[in-house]
This record gives structure tokens, C-alpha cells and sequence, in this order.
């Protein structure tokens, strides 16, 4: 073990790199040490794992081959020791394709890594991961207390229609201009203000009135998006239908009722079920999605590729549109075994004659990556984040297809904020 | 092998400009010293392939850090091969790393070790 103290006026924090090689720990531990930071060098897994454990740092670089030990359990014990919070950064000479597994498993295990960089050592990447370590997990975050909600709150506010949508515009690749919208439900109240999702469709699952629920949804996305839909024939709206949905037989027939209501044509509405709902009772799922398919709406499987049997869905049940999950569209632009699963994804969506949706789309670079791979549409924060209605037929006004995703036109949100409020 | 010794100055002079003329001297000669001890280990008789491995894997990325190419490469085709490589090219490819290494050397003690300071200033 090696200490080397901070050489600024003011001390950064606590770094501890642990490195078996001779040469990269004293360069990590110079720059360390130039950055700011008392630097603790630890050159075995025993010797780390011990610093870890009666020692506190605000930072770790940490080497993925260490003798007999690896990286990858010195990440486990961090977890084990709940030292989530410490931001670390991977340094390793193994293959990229390595590297980017392990960073997921740091992802996965809550780890609060920052990034991982290749052997040789570039000095210039290495100071700026050192300097401002950006989370690339929620890890540090923290969520806002949930407002107690009674059964009662939830059926009034059904009557109240207190359930709204807002829109998140879908860009077709090909002309960029918008040609659709994804409706998110939202929940409008005068005592907490606006409700998210992640609150409130627990507990309406807990209350039993999903159903209930969904009805509201679908009523209050085909009204809200009616007049777009006027303007523009070839505008579709879709909505997210859950688990309950699926076994609720007259499912078609109650969408069918809404677009009657409002005069809207179906081809307009497209439903999206998530993969792993469609696959959990696959008899009920293809009686339903063929049925809606059939009255002339569209049918979209959502967060494709995270389950576990994407291609069975796909073969089984008579889908209009893929959304490839944004854990593979939004990463693959700098990861290319994402982008294989991208590309792969788009070529069995063809091949079954789907259109092929590509979600979180928050930078340029993904999106030229989607579009060479012949991905259809595009959502993302680098077009529009989800809008009230109003906000979204403003931007449909002013909406320059030779301006749009060239630039991020909206910030997405920290993720390090609240799940709580939408 | 035709070369021994082909070196990146800008890579050296990145180096040194993060680290200081100081800091650049010291971790030269911590290069050299580490290195050497990691030859005698690799050159060692019935030597682990493992280890030959693991110390040429090493080599490799210590070398391009400061920009010693020829070095780097030569310790990356000896990672490459370590354990699938017939003994009598595992001998060459050990021996060219030490020429490689003895250049580098050479070339330090001619000029890097006292124009460090100049390099970086």
C-alpha cells in the first residue's frame, strides 16, 4: 500500500487506485495527486478489499485483471459493502467488448460507475474522468416519499377525468417530419399536482382498476390527439395497454367504442403492449392483438429485445410496428454489440414487413447510428421530450424537418432527480 | 525484425506536460527498472506461459503510454501468441523483445532521462 498526498491548496477528496501494474498506478496516482486527491494505491484484490473495507474514499479507479482475482468481484464486494455512492472508473487493457459487459455489470449491480477507459492509458481522458465524475447510474439518486393514495382518490379521480396524456412526438426518419405520437398517462391532481406513472399505476394494479384505468387513457388520447389527427390523416397516436389488458377479451371492442365516440379512424390508433406482457399468456395476447389487427389498429410490441423470448413474439403474434428497447437504440451508437442487436432487430422487423421504432433517441450520433441501420422512427429527447397538448401542437407549427435531431432541441431530464412527479 | 525502436514524441510530450518534467524523469525510471525485472521474468527458464502473458499483456500498455511503439508492438505480438506460439518462436519473440527493450533503453539514456525537462518545458 502507497499513499501519495494531494499536491493543490485544496484537498478534492479521498482516491484510491487500484492497479497491480507498477507503472499505471503511478501514473493514475501522479495525476490523482496533481487533481487534488490524497491517493491511496492499493496493488492487490486483498489489499483493496481490505482499504474498502475500514477505509472511505470519494473515488476509485479500479484495473480489471488483478493476479489471481478480477475486476469484476472487487465490483461485487463494492456492492456488498453498499458503497454505491462511490463513483468508479474502470481502467483495463482487455477487449472492448469486455469492458462494455463488465461496465454493465456495474450497471446492474447499482455501482455508481463513471466510465471505463482502454490501456494505453490516454493522460487527457483519465484527468477529465478523475475531475467530474458523471454517474452513469441513478445510483446517488434519491426518490421522493410516494403521497398515500386511497382506492376512493383513484375512482374519483376517474370520474373527474383527472387522468391526462401528454405527447411524445414520432419522427419519420426518412422525411424527419413528425408523423405520430406515443400518449403517456399522466395524473393531474389539486392536492399533489402532477402524478407520475411510476406512482400511481402500482397502486391502481394494487386497487384492481387497471381496466378501468386504461379505458380513461385511450379516451383521453384519442381526444386530445383528434384535432391532429384531422389536420393530418397519416398521424397516428398509440397507447401503452397493460398485463390486465391482454386478458380482458373485449379489449378491441372497448377501443373500438372510443374511436367511434370521437370519429376517429383506427388506422390512426396504434396499441403497444410490451414484450414481456404479450408472452405471458401468448393464447389471450394473439386472440387480442389479431383482433384489434383486424378492426384496422395498429398492434406495436414494445421494449423489444429485454425479454426473454423476443423472437417467439414476434413469430406468434401479428404485429405492426417493433419498438426496439432504448437500452439497445440509446447505447448503440457507442456500443457495437448494441448496435448488432439493433441491426439485427430492424432485419426481422422487415422481414416480417414491420415498422421498426427506435426509442430514446437523445443525441445525434444515435440517430445517424439508427438511421444507417434502416430504422424507421425515431423518439427521443434530441426531438421533443413528452408535451401537454398545446405545447405539442405549437411545436408541430414550428416543426423544420431540415433543423430537427441535427442538434439536442431539449435537455433531457437529470437522472439523478426525483421518479416521484412528472 | 527490422526496427528495434521507433518512438511517438507526441505521446511522450502529452505525457509530460500532465505529469511534469519531475514526475515524467521519475516514472521513466520506474518504467525502466519495472520493465527489466519484467524481462528477466518472461526470459526465465520453463517460465509459466501464463505469466508470460500476463507480464507481455503489461508491457504493452506501459509502452504506449509513453509512446515506445516498437516496444509495445513486439510485446503485443508476444501476448498474442504466449500460449499457442511452438517453444522455439516463443524464444524469438522473447528475444526481440529484449532487443526491443535494450533500444529503448539506449534511446533514454541518450536522451529522454536528461531531456526530460526540455521535453515538457
Amino acid at each position: 500500500m502507497t499513499a501519495i498526498e494531494h499536491r493543490t491548496e485544496e484537498l478534492r477528496g479521498r482516491l484510491l487506485v487500484v492497479e497491480d501494474d507498477l507503472v499505471q498506478r503511478t501514473i493514475i496516482g501522479s495525476i490523482g495527486a496533481k487533481l487534488g486527491y490524497d491517493t491511496m494505491i492499493a496493488s492487490t484484490f486483498e489489499i483493496a478489499s481490505q482499504m474498502l473495507r475500514n477505509e472511505k474514499f470519494d473515488i476509485m479507479t479500479l484495473d480489471l485483471s488483478l493476479g489471481e482475482h478480477d475486476g469484476v468481484e472487487l465490483l461485487r464486494l463494492i456492492a456488498d459493502l453498499k458503497l454505491n455512492a462511490m463513483p468508479i472508473v474502470i481502467v483495463s487493457g482487455c477487449e472492448e467488448r469486455v469492458r462494455n459487459t463488465i461496465q454493465r455489470v456495474a450497471v446492474a449491480l447499482d455501482l455508481a460507475l463513471t466510465t471505463s477507459l482502454a490501456k494505453p492509458l490516454n493522460i487527457d481522458k483519465l484527468r477529465s474522468a478523475l475531475k467530474r465524475p458523471a454517474l452513469l447510474s441513478a445510483a446517488t439518486g434519491s426518490r421522493v416519499q410516494a403521497p398515500t393514495i386511497s382506492r376512493d382518490r383513484i375512482v374519483s379521480a376517474l370520474s373527474q377525468k383527472e387522468f391526462i396524456v401528454e405527447l411524445q412526438p414520432k419522427i419519420d426518419l426518412r422525411t424527419n417530419e413528425i408523423c405520430g405520437a406515443e400518449a403517456l398517462a399522466r395524473w393531474l391532481t389539486p392536492e399533489f399536482g402532477m402524478v407520475s406513472p411510476a406512482i400511481f399505476v402500482p397502486l391502481v394494479e394494487e386497487f384492481g382498476l387497471m381496466s378501468e384505468l386504461t379505458h380513461a387513457v385511450c379516451d383521453a388520447a384519442v381526444a386530445t390527439s383528434r384535432g391532429l389527427i384531422q389536420q393530418r390523416p397519416d398521424f397516428t397516436v398509440a397507447v401503452n395497454v397493460s398485463a390486465s389488458d391482454l386478458n380482458d377479451l373485449t379489449l378491441p371492442e372497448r377501443i373500438e367504442g372510443i374511436l367511434r365516440t370521437y370519429q376517429v379512424a383506427p388506422e390512426a390508433l396504434i396499441v403497444e403492449v410490451t414484450e414481456s406482457i404479450a408472452m405471458s399468456d401468448v393464447d389471450r395476447a394473439m386472440d387480442v392483438v389479431s383482433r384489434l389487427r383486424l378492426k384496422g389498429m395498429g398492434a406495436a410490441i414494445d421494449d423489444f429485445g429485454t425479454g426473454f423470448s423476443s423472437l417467439s413474439a414476434l413469430a406468434k403474434l401479428p404485429f405492426s410496428e417493433l419498438k426496439i428497447d432504448r437500452s439497445f437504440a440509446g447505447t448503440c451508437a457507442n456500443d457495437k454489440d448494441m448496435m448488432k442487436i439493433v441491426e439485427a432487430s430492424i432485419a426481422l422487423a422487415k422481414a416480417f414487413g414491420m415498422k421498426v421504432v427506435g426509442e430514446g433517441i437523445d443525441n445525434p450520433s444515435t440517430l445517424s447510428a439508427l438511421r444507417a441501420a434502416g430504422c424507421d422512427i425515431g423518439q427521443g429527447y434530441l426531438f421533443a421530450p413528452t408535451l401537454g397538448i398545446r405545447q405539442f401542437s405549437h411545436l408541430m407549427k414550428r416543426w423544420d424537418p431540415r433543423a430537427a435531431g441535427r442538434f439536442p432541441a431539449f435537455r433531457p431530464p437529470s437522472r439523478t432527480t426525483s421518479l416521484a412527479y412528472g | 525484425m527490422t526496427q528495434t525502436f521507433s518512438f511517438d514524441e507526441a505521446v511522450f510530450r502529452e505525457l509530460g506536460s500532465e505529469l511534469g518534467a519531475d514526475d515524467l524523469v521519475a516514472l521513466l525510471n520506474v518504467f525502466l527498472a519495472d520493465t527489466a525485472k519484467k524481462l528477466i521474468r518472461i526470459e526465465a527458464e520453463n517460465q509459466a506461459r501464463a505469466v508470460i502473458k500476463r507480464e507481455a499483456h503489461s508491457m504493452k500498455s506501459s509502452a504506449a503510454t509513453f509512446g515506445f511503439r516498437v516496444l509495445s508492438q513486439t510485446a503485443r505480438q508476444l501476448e498474442a501468441g504466449a500460449e499457442s506460439m511452438p517453444q522455439p518462436e516463443l524464444r524469438a519473440s522473447i528475444s526481440e523483445l529484449r532487443q526491443a527493450f535494450e533500444a529503448t533503453r539506449a534511446f533514454d539514456d541518450r536522451n529522454l532521462l536528461c531531456d526530460a525537462s526540455g521535453a515538457v518545458a
